[in-house]
């Protein structure tokens, strides 16, 4: 995949759509730092995430970016407000500020039983206890990678919602992939993967370590 | 409270319970085993050691140099062959010779042994190498005619007894307590002692004037049956001939530790007795003896590392299990090395609970067997946990999970993340 210079503003908010398989997980996490560019950079709040090396990537991922997944992958046997605090360990906000925090967080998102296993949760409830996560530690850029393709239109629409309100609060720019037609009008802008990028040969991108 | 590495650990410990639960007991009995082990074997190598005390020979008529130990400081046996008076005084007159303390053993009361001893007994010999022997309560031997069948009871002899001062007793002949009774001897208890730590604290203290007494009673009698004579001469401490004074061992100390060597080839060439080295003879023994200690403590490390091995195999199996968990962990920010110190912290944990409830259960493991070879032995063992060895074994526990640890913390550290994130299904 060749990609030419994609910027996205503070707080904005871009839909990156294609057909599965054409590689928008690849560029999230290309963009997300798990990946490296066969060359080419990609910059988060002015630092090029892939110039930085282990720990230090890890730990800038942590505090700049939040993952939204379509299967949530919420921590098996943490309660909801523990999914959040795990989130905020890595961040730089102090540690007596992390409980108030999740818990104003996970409120302010419709989450009722915030002490209450995550697994235990409904669809719904747990789908927005991972965009709480996302947006905790006040990340620069989120990355929702197919967040409602398991989902029917009605819930898609209320998850998306959820979703695109939480960034508008944390004024974090979210970059949300998706096959769905419909969701283009959600967007302010939208761009097609096969439309800014060219494709040549067969990759199989290898992990960043 | 905010998410800490020890909260995730702890979390992550809860959420395989029954795993962790096992993994630690195994870790436990390996703990356990070592700490009984470590400390049966130092309690019981000091109290023999101690036992000693402050003498430098032991000076008896018995051919083999450790049992004549055995037998006269903590009381396994009774001396077959006796020293004569003639060669005590000998003994006792040497130059070097600051004390030589003559003891007449056999006969027992209840099962707990007697020992003839005179009076500077317990005034020169220390138990412990440090300090004399003290009373609990009563008094030592009471001088002269009166005090000659008074007893002075070893603590846990008098606890084992029940006997108490102003009590009488009869003693019995030989080691049985269902031997012949020296009925027509009533002895009086005057003291009881204060516990010394060692094996005099199991024996019931005569004056060796009465252990004559008692047997010279005897022989006359049959000496005077077999001479057709109804009567004979009753024995006093006055009338007792150098024959009638048989003594079974001398502890004996002497002005200066050089000459030591020298009293011992005296004793040995010109009197023909045998001449040994307590804490020499003691060590011999243990070392012995420390042959099985070592291949018991080898199998109790075997245990340990059985420990080890399980709390890594229950670690490696689960990171399968836990492959999507600690994704996201590094998506959320932590490195591969933190998720490699979370798994090895998880082992260690594992360890130290382990190590825990191994020190309990030594604890309670520890006092029962060292009651049973309290019993067995004849020497006080203690069953306490010594606070060095525990530090030791809970440290080399931890360490040891620590390392079983690093197999599945470094598959943690290898988790790869975008396979592990596919979406389930």
């Amino acid at each position: 995949m060749q990609l030419p210079t994609l910027e996205i503003g503070a707080g904005e908010q871009v839909l990156l759509t294609g057909g599965s398989g054409t590689g928008k997980s690849t560029l999230l996490h290309l963009i997300a730092g798990l990946i490296d560019p066969a060359e080419g950079r990609v910059e988060i709040a002015g630092q090029s995430v892939h110039a930085l090396a282990g720990a230090k990537r890890d730990l800038f991922r942590g505090q700049h970016v939040g993952m939204i997944f379509q299967t949530f992958h919420l921590l098996e046997g943490f309660t909801a407000r523990e999914n959040v605090l795990a989130a905020l360990m890595f961040s730089s906000i102090p540690p007596r500020e992390h409980d108030q925090r999740a818990a104003d967080l996970l409120a302010r998102l419709g989450v009722q039983r915030i002490d209450a296993a995550a697994g235990e949760l409904s669809v719904g409830q747990q789908q927005r206890v991972a965009v709480a996560r996302a947006v905790a530690c006040g990340p620069a850029l989120v990355l929702a990678d197919e967040p409602t393709a398991s989902l029917d239109p009605e819930n898609a629409a209320r998850a998306m919602d959820v979703i695109q309100s939480a960034c508008r609060d944390q004024n974090a720019a979210l970059l949300c992939t998706s096959h769905d037609p419909s969701m283009v009008a959600r967007f302010p802008r939208s761009l097609a993967l096969e439309s800014i990028a060219t494709f040549a040969g067969e990759s199989n991108p290898q992990e960043a370590r | 409270m905010p998410m800490t590495d020890m909260s995730l650990v702890t979390r992550s410990l809860r959420a395989h319970r029954l795993s962790t639960i096992v993994t630690a007991l195994m870790v436990a009995i390996g703990v356990a085993l070592l700490m009984v082990l470590l400390t049966v074997r130092d309690s019981a190598s000091r109290a023999f050691l101690r036992g000693t005390g402050n003498m430098h020979l032991l000076v008896s008529a018995q051919e083999s140099r450790l049992e004549s130990v055995l037998n006269s400081v903590f009381h396994s046996g009774i001396p077959q062959r006796v020293v004569t008076w003639d060669k005590f005084q000998a003994v006792a007159s040497l130059p070097p010779v600051d004390w030589a303390l003559a003891t007449v053993q056999g006969d027992n009361y209840r099962g707990y042994a007697t020992m003839g001893v005179q009076s500077p007994f317990f005034e020169k010999f220390l138990p412990d190498g440090a300090s004399p022997m003290t009373l609990a309560s009563g008094t030592f031997f009471r001088a002269g005619e009166a005090g000659v069948f008074d007893v002075v009871l070893g603590s846990s002899a008098a606890a084992g007894t029940g006997l108490k001062v102003g009590d009488t007793l009869t003693i019995t002949h030989g080691t049985d307590e269902k031997g012949h009774v020296h009925d027509e001897f009533k002895f009086t208890v005057s003291g009881v002692l204060s516990p010394t730590g060692t094996a005099h604290d199991r024996v019931v203290f005569v004056t060796a004037e009465s252990k004559w007494i008692v047997h010279a009673d005897e022989f006359r009698a049959q000496a005077a049956r077999a001479a057709g004579k109804s009567e004979h001469e009753e024995p006093t401490t006055a009338n007792l001939t150098p024959a009638e004074k048989p003594v079974t061992a001398i502890y004996v100390k002497m002005r200066a530790t050089p000459t030591i060597a020298q009293v011992a080839t005296i004793v040995r060439n010109e009197l023909g007795l045998t001449a040994a080295y307590p804490a020499s003879e003691i060590r011999r023994l243990l070392g012995i003896v420390g042959n099985a200690d070592v291949v018991l403590i080898g199998i109790a490390i075997i245990v340990m590392l059985s420990g080890a091995l399980s709390v890594m195999l229950a670690l490696y199996n689960s990171m399968e299990h836990r492959r999507r968990q600690l994704a996201v962990l590094r998506v959320l920010g932590a490195s591969q090395e933190r998720l490699l110190s979370l798994v090895l912290s998880e082992s260690a944990a594992i360890g130290l609970i382990g190590a825990v409830i191994g020190l309990v259960v030594a604890a309670i493991a520890g006092q029962v067997t060292a009651a049973f070879l309290s019993g067995a032995l004849g020497v006080p063992i203690s069953g306490a946990v010594d606070p060095v060895w525990a530090i030791i074994v809970v440290s080399g526990a931890v360490l040891l999970s620590a390392l079983a640890g690093l197999v599945p913390a470094i598959r943690a550290y290898r988790t790869p993340v975008i396979s592990s994130l596919r979406p389930i299904g």
